[in-house]
């Protein structure tokens, strides 16, 4: 198993409702988008890897996320892109519920 | 039996430099989905039709071109066959060309960061905006290209070429036209400060010289200078015979008339001619930029090379080809708001 150093809260669980997503900027690291897909958390990185976009902005349909910029999609459980001009994947971090507290895991 | 149904068709993309590869395009992919499949380095941004980045020449084959939302070219050029390869799809074999060489030395795009360094109005509605960026190392671009910028806060970010060379940076040096109300427009007006942090992507579009012409006529209205001014810049020392016809709506509203008139005593082969809708005097002459060219300007190996506002472009386009300029010598950039 990986060791993991650090954990960063980012929201409380019930702050993103089912198809809901919410921007956290945690000081010191990159905003972070919490997304809420069929009651289970997934956390990416806000920012389009296409340009520069807050993916917070757009819309979350299912597991996609459509950036309000140039309309490119990332499938945020795998972070995959989906479609142009979307082509570098989105960052995926790892999380824990705890406490009802939503955590970023970040390793050493 | 049934018979087979072709679902493929192939493209063949012929680059500037005779570089010329073929590509499958499948039923449903747009020429830009199949060149990418395949990671050609062919230049494209938004995908949806504002920035024109992805524009090619179809010279054969059927194409469908889906015009339900924005698209980056008039109906003079689908006519003339100019198509947005986001956008088009085929229904033959067919052959396209490109605008820049497969062999270009420009970077693909990516993000960077840089700082204000210089920020000053050029005339009240014009903001010359000059950054450095943080690593220029294995930052190379072409003359006519652009970036787009993120200021913090402001929450969407904006296109704007470069009207500097390759030679200056790590500076890159930018024309932003201040429109009322505009988002970037009021950052820079009310926020921005020499020293401020920017994040950027760069670079991007396909505008650019046509290294094939000999002699090279630009047509730029307002900050449409900016990526002309960088080709004009890069053709320094070669020698070559180049017009530019510039113009702004009113003389208060003119700029860079001092850097422009310094080029020229730099660049004999270079002839300046400035127009004004409102208030001419002395050598500026009343009009627009597309009425200060003449039928004497074009001869057979010109290219032309337009810049500005979509309206702009469009009647350029159109006072060209009355010219007789055919449309393959004619190159155009458009600032799309929302690009
Ligand atoms: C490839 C490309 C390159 C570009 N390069 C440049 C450049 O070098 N210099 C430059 O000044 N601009 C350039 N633009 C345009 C630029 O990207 C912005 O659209 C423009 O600066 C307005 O941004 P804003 O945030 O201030 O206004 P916005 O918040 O986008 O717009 C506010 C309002 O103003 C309107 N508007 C936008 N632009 C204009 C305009 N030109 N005239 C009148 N109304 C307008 C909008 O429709 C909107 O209603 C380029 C665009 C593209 C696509
Ligand atoms: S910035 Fe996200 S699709 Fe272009
Ligand atoms: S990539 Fe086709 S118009 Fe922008």
């Amino acid at each position: 198993m990986i060791p993991v150093s650090r954990r960063l809260q980012l929201c409380e669980a019930g702050n993103v409702a089912p198809g809901g997503m919410l921007r956290v900027q945690p000081e010191g690291h990159d905003p972070i988008l919490v997304c809420n897909v069929g009651g289970k958390i997934y956390a990416v990185d806000d920012e389009c890897t296409h340009a520069i976009a807050s993916l917070s902005e757009g819309r979350l349909q299912g597991n996609i996320v459509f950036c309000p910029m140039h309309g490119g999609s990332f499938d945020v459980c795998s972070g995959k892109a989906k479609s142009l001009p979307c082509k570098q994947a989105l960052r995926t971090w790892p999380i824990e519920i705890a406490d009802g507290k939503v955590y970023l895991l970040l390793k050493n | 039996m049934v018979e087979a149904v072709t679902l493929m068709h192939r493209a063949r993309l012929i680059f500037q430099d005779g570089a010329e590869r073929s590509v499958e395009v499948e039923a449903g992919q747009t020429v830009l989905e199949g060149a990418l499949a395949v990671d050609l380095p062919v230049r494209y941004d938004c995908c949806s039709g504002s920035c024109g980045s992805c524009v090619v020449q179809c010279l054969d084959g059927q194409t469908v071109v889906d015009l339900t939302g924005k698209v980056p070219v008039n109906a003079d050029e689908l006519m003339a066959g100019l198509r947005p390869a986001c956008l088009t799809r085929l229904n033959s074999d067919a052959s396209f060309e490109l605008p820049y060489s497969l062999g270009s030395a420009a970077s693909a795009p990516s993000k960077h960061s840089a700082q204000i360094m210089e920020l000053r109005r050029g005339a009240p509605s014009v903001a010359l905006l000059t950054l450095k960026l943080d690593r220029a190392e294995d930052f190379v671009f072409q003359s006519g290209q652009y970036i787009r910028l993120a200021a913090p806060g402001v929450g969407e970010a904006r296109a704007y070429s470069i009207a500097s060379t390759t030679r200056e940076l790590p500076l890159i040096e930018l024309m932003i036209r201040l429109v009322p109300d505009g988002k970037m427009s009021r950052w820079l007006q009310e926020v921005a400060k020499v020293g401020d942090r920017v994040k950027l992507q760069a670079p991007l579009g396909a505008f650019g010289l046509d290294d094939r012409a000999r002699r090279h006529v630009f047509i730029a209205g307002g900050t449409g200078l900016a990526p002309v001014l960088s080709m004009i810049r890069s053709l320094r020392g070669r020698g070559q015979p180049a017009l530019l016809c510039f113009g702004c709506t009113r003389r208060q509203e003119l700029f860079y008339e001092l850097e422009l008139a310094a080029l020229v005593a730099e660049m004999p082969e270079l002839e300046v001619r400035i127009a004004v809708m409102e208030g001419a005097d002395g050598d500026l002459r009343a009009g627009t930029a597309v009425s200060l060219l003449q039928k004497e300007d074009f001869d057979a190996e010109t290219v032309c090379y337009l810049c500005g506002p979509p309206p702009m472009v469009d009647a350029a386009r159109k006072a060209l080809t009355s010219h007789g300029v055919a449309s393959q010598a004619i190159r155009a950039e458009r600032f799309q708001p929302g690009g």
